[in-house]
């Protein structure tokens, strides 16, 4: 009784033992593996990229990383389709092609990884969704790696996102530069090799206008009457826009046009210290854009010394007419090709000589005569073939003496020339004149208007024109500075011709 | 004219310290000053070197201060300080390297430093240089 009591109780303790062991090896097991899966995810999330396994049916596995979440901002995946979580955004098609890139990944085990990358139909896609009613776009690239199991078939498949978003965005941004800088290389390498008279000219004249700028808006910012100043330097503004425009210098056009709109705000002598800060702010920027460029031209000069010197004593040598000539051919042609409209220039100058008094002065004018041309004055080739006119607009600038001795320069385009209603509407509306006074204008008071500063019938500032300044510009410098007469005779419809006398006397008591 | 004037309402009640931040309005001053007359890049590096002087004085002798009395405030303001000398320092930088600055930016910069640091932070220890007796 004793002995089988005995082996009873030790049998039942050997089973309860070996529960017990085998139970606690499970629980240890268990723990081994909650562990190991802790771990897992541990590591997963210290992994920079978004990671998660599919099997055959496309369901993403429980095993994902919080990077997953945090790319395509939702809490829960495992269990459901890939397709329903991270990859719903995808079109049609884009998900066609991807199940079916999917099927191949399992069917083809022994297709190589490279291979399957590269026709992988979503190894670079942007992610669009909204984040606090903002939308967000992001670029993803994505990278599949096979998983294997012991019988050499694919398991599953991981994917790797990564968020390339700011990588790509930097990337761009430096090609745009380069880009950039390579094009304003190539502008300027041109410029020096066909125009090179032309750009020491402009650099010549672009460090004295913005000493000049910078001296008006000191003085403006100064002194009590403001107004004429500041009507000054947007006149100054305007001017060197329209030329750094001709010459390709975008960077500083684009500044010169910002400060030409702030300046144009001002009204009166009131200007805002915010306005003048601003002022300030584009008056830097202006010159230190010019700096850079003639950093930029040093460079390039001091590449191509070689080529250029055969051509230098050629180049020297040519006079201020030809000078003129070329430089107004070049502003026809930029400002013909910036309004899309086919425009020719002749140009007469009958002097033996052009002499420097008279070249900047002359030069200056005809620019923002021609870009008025251009902009306002000439038809597009539809409309100048409904009026029956040739496809080409023509522009003429001649400069001539009378037997009596004066000069004559006569401008001419066959554009639409001026609509004298409209201009007549324009100044009532801008209270010049008073309704009963402006029915008995005659037509050449009319015209007067059009050199008033501010006075434009056309909205907007382009690169060309459009603030009603330049024939404030030309009158000052015609009338004020050279004392000459303007005459305008006016074909509607037809074209225009301003007619510039410069009294003999003065010419002599001036040069 | 003066882009800032100072005012009573800006004193923190520790004698050097005010003096200091005084100095700043001075300099703020003399940079905008320069600004509306568009006296170019040479003098607003000259006033670049004299904001590195200015920081490194000022902030030893705040930091002193809090640390001589335990402020419990030190870490934040310590932080703040650090930012702008970082910044100071690469403006200097940019000054030595003859790189363009746009002077409104360092105008706008030294703005948001005085209204936030110290009309904000700043003022935070007030009340408790006050309750230490420091003058």
């Amino acid at each position: 009784m004793g002995v089988f009591t005995g082996l009873f109780l030790f049998l039942v303790l050997l089973v309860c033992g070996s529960f017990y062991g085998m139970l606690r090896f499970k629980t240890l097991k268990k723990r081994l593996q909650q562990e190991c899966k802790q771990q897992t995810q541990v590591i997963l999330n210290h992994i920079d990229a978004g990671i998660c396994t599919i099997s055959r049916n496309f369901i993403i596995d429980p095993f994902y990383n919080n990077k997953i979440s945090e790319l395509f901002g939702q809490k829960e995946y495992g269990q459901t389709s890939i397709f329903d979580n991270i990859f719903y955004i995808l079109e049609g098609n884009v998900k066609k092609e991807l199940t079916e890139y999917l099927e191949t990944v399992f069917d083809a085990p022994q297709a190589s990884e490279e291979m399957l990358n590269s026709i992988n139909p979503v190894s670079i896609f942007t992610y669009v969704f909204n984040e606090a009613g903002q939308v967000i776009h992001k670029r993803i690239k994505t990278t599949t790696v096979r998983i294997f199991n012991e019988n050499k078939n694919i398991e599953k498949v991981m994917f790797i996102f990564q968020d390339i978003s700011l990588i790509d965005k930097l990337e761009q941004d430096q090609a745009k530069r380069e880009r950039d800088l390579e094009d304003q290389f190539r502008k300027i390498s041109v410029l020096l090799n066909n125009d090179r008279e032309i750009v020491n000219q402009f650099l010549k004249e672009l460090e004295t206008k913005i000493a000049e700028l910078k001296a008006l808006l000191q003085e403006a910012f100064r002194a009590e009457n403001k107004e004429e100043l500041l009507g000054q330097a947007l006149r100054l503004a305007h001017s060197l826009k329209g030329e750094s425009f001709t010459m390709g210098f975008q960077n500083l056009t684009d500044l010169l046009k910002g400060l030409e709109a702030l300046l144009k705000k001002t009204k009166g002598n009131a200007i805002s210290i915010e306005t003048q800060l601003e002022a300030v702010m584009y008056f830097e920027k202006i010159d230190n854009e010019r700096k850079s460029l003639l950093k930029l031209i040093d460079t390039i000069r001091g590449f191509s010394r070689e080529i250029q010197k055969p051509n230098e004593t050629n180049q020297n040598s040519m006079d201020r007419k030809q000078l003129l000539q070329k430089e107004l051919q070049k502003v026809c042609e930029r400002s013909a090709a910036e309004e899309g409209k086919k425009i020719s220039l002749e140009f007469v100058c009958q002097l033996p000589e052009l002499h420097e008094r008279l070249y900047s002065p002359l030069k200056e004018v005809l620019l923002h005569l021609i870009r008025n041309s251009a902009s306002h004055g000439i038809e597009d080739t539809v409309s100048r073939l409904k009026e029956g006119k040739s496809e080409t607009g023509k522009i003429s600038c001649k400069i001539e003496t009378t037997p009596s001795g004066d000069l004559v320069l006569v401008y001419e385009d066959d554009g639409r020339g001026f609509d004298i209603e409209t201009i007549r509407k324009k100044a009532l509306e801008r209270g010049l004149v008073s309704l009963e006074k402006a029915k008995d204008l005659k037509d050449s008071e009319i015209l007067s208007f059009i050199f008033l500063q501010g006075f434009s019938t056309r909205e907007g500032i382009t690169n060309v024109s459009g603030v009603g300044v330049g024939m404030a510009v030309v009158k000052e410098i015609m009338v004020k500075q050279l004392k000459s007469k303007i005459a305008v005779s006016n074909r509607f419809g037809k074209g225009m011709t301003l007619r510039f006398t410069f009294p003999a006397v003065h010419i002599q008591t001036q040069l | 004219m003066n882009f800032f004037q100072w005012s009573p309402e800006y004193n923190t009640n520790v004698e050097i310290i005010d003096k200091q931040h005084q100095r700043l309005v001075e300099i703020i001053n003399e940079l905008y000053t320069a600004v509306m007359e568009i006296r170019g890049q040479e003098v607003i590096k000259g006033i670049i070197k004299s904001l590195v002087e200015y920081a490194v004085i000022h902030f030893r002798t705040e930091e002193e201060y809090m640390l001589k009395y335990d402020y419990p405030g030190y870490g934040e303001n310590k932080k703040e300080h650090e930012n702008f000398s970082a910044r100071v320092a690469a403006l200097h930088a940019q000054a030595k390297n003859d790189e363009f600055i746009l002077s409104i930016d360092v105008l706008n910069f030294l703005k948001n430093w005085f209204q936030h640091h110290i009309l904000e932070v700043d003022m935070q220890y007030k009340s408790f240089f006050k309750s230490k007796g420091v003058k």
